[in-house]
């Protein structure tokens, strides 16, 4: 990158704060996904008006911006595929205020989720969404992805919880939208922000919404000795009206995985389990286990085991949320899909992505926030293995197909980012994606903000 | 590569799991500063995607190889031996630096030239010292902010451990067992006072002990990268090891407990490899031993409890997952009132010490730990490593903190009725 500019860059950031050795380029050239593209700069600002600075400098040079948090997206989100200035919210972290009275938190944008999480149960709250990545993601890239979690099925994913941002948008002005409350007047901008996925503005800081924590938890693991059983009873669950506060499912590789992986206490027989967890009033929790027990017996449960404590259920919770990382002890990278489809297609789905694989030779396990449909397939293989990379993104794409053709759709949650940019056109219709262009245009005239994004390639330049 | 450590590297997920449990991250926010990507550029110069060049250096020095990014890592990647293996490729590459040659190859493999010359420091205030400051500095003994010869001065034992050991007769009245006693160097040479409290309780507790005529443990080598002097410590300590009849072996020095136990790594012969495993398993903590042997303690309590609060050294946290024993002693200490500390598993930024060009890293890092301490309000801080103790003593003066910081042996032996 051009010396002077590096200067300037140094000038608003301090010397030590900026990056653009090769081999800082490097470590800034992936994210958790399959991607790959290098920055031509990183800078770690550590105020909003140093970001402010930098957009500026970025517009006015024209060069293109990325936001990245912890760099754990699993789409590709943070990679800089036609260059750019990176620039990390990671020394942005202070968790500014916690209002129990008007149930917010205001944060900066590096501040882990499990940070913010352990913060708030101090004062009997907490924040809803739950990524299994909550350890270590950020909440800027929380909402800049929409995460979902475990606990999303029955409290909403993160656009449900942030009720206000502020952000410099690409036109290097400070904004300040939505506000304290819920409810505010005119078109929701903060709820567009939200899975905007750093292509609107970067987000200096979030107002999220905060709920006390239920007065009793309840845990259970279910076991089933096949596929289908076990997602007839999450349908037959929400259809009797019982919305748990989890219902998660594995099936039988990742259960194996993650026992040798974690040592936790999950049957390695099972074809497949599900951890429900039902939250609220100790007095409603004993009926609405029983209910769920019966319902999935009478779709042949062999096993239901409740947590008899909270040591337990941090376990059971341990093995769910490693479950994903665990697979990579059996190779060395993975994809991780987050298609859905309606819950009443589940067992087609598995079935179809299983053949889908079993062609293919891809070895792969799944989990599935059952409740929502959202679907995990994990694709695990070997990055140096050219053949087997290629076979996982047929894999991939047909898998996606294979969710919108059941009436679903290809992310859940992680994003689209670049690795589903093309399977975009699988869900929406060209005039759906020139609406999408549109909103881009007004919020990214210059196209600066994470560009090569979201949008199917090669058009988004001539449709600008 | 020779080893599996590219094998090691290409396990990394990416998946950034290590970045909330790495302090180095924690301070600095930057992925050159995190597990992950020590991995990833580990295995881009494997794959001759990155230049070798100096740059590398600071990634690759400024980890503390304290493996505090293993508890989140699902392929449990540890990352010392990534590192390791990669600094040793480097001053393969970039020659080792005089000093580091000097102390691995020769002070630390004559450590009777070594006591001798810090006799010869103690009393004559001349320079020249500044070398030998500089060594024992990045040996850890005397805490990396130790810098000049006047400091270090005030802080050399008249007499190392070996020589006030050897003034008394190390028998219990009754015995139970006998114990051989691994002596560090740090204690040795810069904390014998520890190493005498080890040695009084071992006796008190009933076990005869044997000194072992040891070596450097070569974790100080192995920091460096320099794993050639490693497998010399190893072999020549390997032997006292196979050679002795006694029931345990003990440190007082979490690093040295968690190295020695790693000793089969750097044995090139497969029958000593297999002689050694089970000779390893006798090597244990004297933390653990502590636990252990709760039973035969006979504990004071005759004053109000003070407040105690608990570092772990990441050789005991993160290499020997041993955290357990450490708490349950001092809750077994009528005198003590047990608080834990915030981030107790968090390196002090002590961590052998590392020559580099940011060294203020590490006291970033100790400022954090402090905060902790001052959080747990409490009047003394107990650890268990005396690289950890002298940080962590030096951080306390600093900043005129009423903590007493001290080795847990020291805080057993202080509440022990000695009859
Ligand atoms: C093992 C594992 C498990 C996971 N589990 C889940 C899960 O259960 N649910 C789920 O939803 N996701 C999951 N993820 C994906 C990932 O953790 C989420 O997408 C998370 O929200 C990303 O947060 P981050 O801080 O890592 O953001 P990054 O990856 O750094 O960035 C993500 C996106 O946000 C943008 N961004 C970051 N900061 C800003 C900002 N300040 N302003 C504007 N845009 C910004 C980036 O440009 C990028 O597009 C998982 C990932 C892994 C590796
Ligand atoms: S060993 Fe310690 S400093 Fe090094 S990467 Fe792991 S956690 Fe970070
Ligand atoms: S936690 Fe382990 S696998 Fe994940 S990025 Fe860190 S070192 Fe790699």
């Amino acid at each position: 990158m051009d010396k002077k500019l590096i200067k300037k860059l140094q000038r608003i950031c301090g010397r030590e704060n900026v990056f653009s050795r090769s081999l800082d380029l490097l470590l800034y050239s992936y994210d958790a996904s399959m991607e790959k593209g290098s920055a031509d700069v990183v800078v770690l600002p550590q105020t909003v008006s140093q970001i402010q600075e930098l957009v500026r400098l970025a517009v006015a040079e024209r060069i293109p911006v990325i936001a990245r948090g912890s760099a754990t997206n699993l789409s590709g989100g943070t990679i800089a595929p036609q260059g750019g200035m990176v620039i990390a919210c990671t020394r942005m972290n202070r968790i500014l205020e916690i209002n129990t009275e008007d149930q917010i938190a205001l944060v900066e944008p590096g501040v882990f989720n499990l940070d913010l999480q352990k913060a708030l149960a101090e004062k009997g709250y907490f924040f809803a969404p739950d990524p299994a990545s909550q350890k270590v993601s950020t909440l800027a890239g929380n909402a800049a992805m929409n995460a979902g979690g475990p606990h999303c099925l029955k409290y909403g994913v993160t656009v449900n919880h942030v009720t206000g941002l502020d952000f410099i948008g690409a036109d290097g002005e400070l904004y300040s939208i939505g506000g304290r409350t819920a409810l505010t007047p005119g078109y929701d901008l903060t709820g567009i922000m939200n899975g905007s996925e750093g292509t609107f503005a970067i987000i200096t800081r979030l107002v999220l919404r905060i709920m006390p924590l239920p007065e009793a938890v309840s845990t259970m693991l279910v076991s089933f000795a096949d596929i289908d059983s076990a997602a007839n009873a999450v349908s037959a669950i929400i259809a009797r009206g019982i919305i748990p506060a989890t219902l998660e499912f594995m099936d039988n590789l990742c259960i194996r995985t993650v026992v040798q992986s974690l040592q936790v206490d999950y049957p390695v027989d099972a074809a497949a389990v599900l951890i429900i967890e039902i939250d609220g009033p100790e007095l409603s929790l004993a009926s609405q286990n029983q209910e769920i027990t019966a319902i999935c017996r009478q779709h042949g449960a062999s096993d239901v085991r409740l947590a008899k404590d909270e040591a337990e259920r941090t376990a059971l919770w341990a093995g769910r949320r490693g479950a994903l990382g665990a697979m990579t002890r059996l190779k060395p990278s993975l994809v991780v899909f987050d298609g859905t489809v309606p819950r009443n297609r589940l067992p087609e789905a598995l079935r179809t992505i299983h053949t889908i694989c079993h062609e293919l030779n891809i070895q792969y396990g799944t989990l599935l926030h059952a409740g929502d449909g959202n679907i995990h397939p994990i694709l695990v293989y070997d990055e140096r293995d050219a053949d087997e990379t290629a076979r996982i993104r047929t894999g991939c794409e047909q898998i996606m197909k294979t969710c919108v053709d059941l009436g679903g759709t290809i992310t859940g949650e992680h994003g689209v980012g670049m690795e589903k940019m093309a399977a975009m056109t699988l869900l929406f219709s060209p005039r759906d994606l020139e609406a999408m262009r549109k909103l881009k245009h007004v919020f990214d005239p210059e196209n600066i903000l994470n560009p090569g994004k979201i949008f199917p390639q090669l058009r988004v330049d001539f449709c600008l | 590569m020779l080893d599996n450590t590219y094998d090691k590297v290409i396990s990394c997920s990416k998946c950034g799991f290590c970045q909330p449990t790495c302090p180095t991250y924690l301070v600095s926010g930057l992925e050159h500063e995190v597990a992950r990507g020590r991995h990833q550029l580990v295995r881009a110069q494997a794959e001759g995607r990155v230049a070798m060049n100096k740059d590398i250096k600071d990634t690759l020095f400024q980890c503390l190889m304290c493996n505090a990014c293993y508890s989140n890592c699902f392929p449990r990647i540890k990352t010392d031996e990534v590192i390791a293996r990669a600094r040793y490729d480097y001053i393969t590459r970039y020659g080792q630096p005089q000093l580091q040659r000097y102390i691995f190859h020769y002070l630390l493999r004559h450590p009777e030239v070594l006591s001798r010359l810090l006799k010869l420091a103690a009393p004559v205030k001349n320079s020249g010292l500044s070398g030998l400051a500089q060594a024992l500095r990045i040996l850890g003994w005397f805490g990396k902010n130790l810098a000049t010869a006047e400091q270090l001065l005030e802080k050399i034992p008249r007499k190392s451990l070996r020589e006030l050991a050897a003034m008394r007769n190390w028998q219990p009245r009754k015995t139970r067992g006998k114990v051989a006693y691994f002596v560090g160097c740090g204690i040795n040479f810069a904390q014998p006072e520890v190493g005498l409290a080890t040695l009084e309780l071992l006796t008190l507790r009933g076990f005869a002990v044997e000194i072992l005529p040891n070596f450097c443990c070569g974790l100080p080598a192995y920091a460096y990268g320099d794993l050639d002097s490693v497998r010399w410590f190893a072999q020549q300590n390997s032997e006292l090891l196979l050679a002795t009849d006694a029931d345990y072996i003990i440190t007082d020095c979490g690093s040295c407990t968690s190295f020695l136990k790693e000793y089969h790594r750097f044995c090139d012969d497969p029958v000593q490899s297999e002689r050694l495993q089970p000779i390893l398993n006798k090597i244990v903590d004297l933390t653990h031993w502590l636990a252990d042997t709760m039973d035969w303690a006979n504990y004071k309590d005759d004053r109000q409890p003070y407040r105690v609060t608990w570092h772990d050294p990441c050789h005991l946290a993160h290499h020997l997952h041993e955290k357990a024993s450490s708490r349950a002693v001092m809750r077994n200490i009528p005198n003590v009132s047990y608080t834990e500390l915030p981030e107790a598993d968090m390196c002090c930024g002590g961590a052998g010490s590392y020559n580099i060009a940011h060294s203020d890293i590490s006291k970033k890092i100790l400022a954090r730990k402090l905060t902790n301490v001052v959080s747990a309000n409490a009047d003394i801080l107990a650890t268990a490593c005396p690289a950890c103790i002298m940080q962590l003593a030096w951080g306390v003066r600093q900043n005129g903190m009423p903590v007493r910081v001290m080795h847990l042996n020291q805080l057993v032996l202080e509440n022990t009725v000695r009859d």
